[in-house]
């Protein structure tokens, strides 16, 4: 065997070897994003929970339409799903029909706007709404 | 002799190193598989629990009482009604233990045919854990106001020898029955 053949073959192996891992690298970051993308929907379901809940509470009148801020407001909760602890912040605001914020003392409309963040074992933060864009849902008092 | 031994030896590495790269090109091959298979199974699987969310929204609709019928770990039994008054319907969700898996499905009336399903579940299977009005678990069946509901589903896995694991996806929800709360 010539150098010349060597010298390809050891080319050819460094090319499979960078492609090789070219490769892997994509799909394992295709793997981290479905996998964190798990995450971001279990957090969605946990916020959902906390909607249903002042839904419900609010609709069957265990809870007076007054007393959602006082309940609510900067309430800050944790879950565990999967292993992975969700640590949820609620905030409440009078406002009007459309959302905007209001200094109605009896307000006809409260707006909830939750936010949560999960520490992935990987060290990164994963946020589901963000404090300052927060996922947000109008109730409206049924007995104004 | 010498020439001899020079084919012999460029061929054992020579069919090393293919070897290496066909194994490489298959685990590749089975990884990407499997992450496609990890997104279907996220992809049904949420579909699947969007109807499910359906279904338990009618608990209690249109009827005066035994809205619950029945709480256990893998089953719930509840009824609704088509108007208020009107004909009722009972529905079944249950986890049904077949001898290598277990499965999801949901069934009205008695059928024998599920209106939904069967998928297939790991060996985790369905969890179901009842609430009353305070957060209290387990409470009587007609003091229950939600119901946390965990379901891990499953594929089977492209090539065992490969990579031998379940694609699995664990989903937890909650379900307030707000006709119970009216």
């Amino acid at each position: 065997m010539t150098y010349g053949q060597i010298f390809l073959i050891l080319l050819a192996m460094v090319l499979f070897s960078t492609i090789y891992l070219t490769t892997y690298n994509s799909l394992f970051d295709q793997a981290d994003l479905a996998y964190k993308g798990m995450y971001l929907l279990n957090g969605q379901k946990i916020l959902d929970k906390y909607f249903q809940e002042i839904e419900a509470k609010v609709l069957g009148d265990i809870l007076p339409f007054d007393a959602l801020q006082s309940v609510y407001n900067g309430r800050s909760d944790s879950l565990t799903v999967s292993d992975l602890v969700y640590h949820l912040n609620i905030t409440t605001t009078p406002c009007t029909v459309n959302g905007a914020d209001t200094a109605t003392v009896t307000p006809e409309f409260i707006r909830v706007d939750m936010s949560m963040w999960a520490l992935h074992p990987d060290g990164d933060t994963l946020w589901i709404g963000m404090p300052q864009f927060p996922i947000s849902k109008v109730f409206v008092d049924l007995y104004y | 002799m010498a020439a001899i031994l020079e084919a012999i030896g460029a061929t054992i590495i020579g069919g090393i190193f293919i070897l290496t790269m066909i194994t490489s090109i298959i685990y590749i091959h089975a990884a990407g598989v499997n992450i496609n298979e990890q997104i279907e199974l996220v992809e049904i699987s949420e579909d699947v629990v969007s109807v499910i969310e359906t279904y338990l929204s009618l608990v209690g609709a249109g009827v005066a009482d035994s809205a619950v019928i029945s709480t256990q770990d893998t089953l719930f039994t509840f009824s609704y009604a088509d108007s208020v008054g009107g004909a009722r319907h009972i529905v079944n969700m249950a986890q049904e233990d077949l001898a290598d898996n277990k499965q999801l499905a949901v069934y009205v009336d008695g059928g024998a045919t599920p209106v939904l399903g069967p998928f297939e579940l790991s060996d985790f299977g369905i969890q179901f854990t009842y609430y009353d009005v305070n957060d209290n678990p387990n409470p009587a069946d007609s003091l229950v106001r939600y119901v946390q509901m965990i379901m891990e589903f499953q594929y089977d896995t492209f090539r065992e020898d490969i990579d031998k694991r379940f694609i699995l996806h664990r989903i937890q929800i909650w379900k307030y029955f707000k006709n119970l709360y009216i």
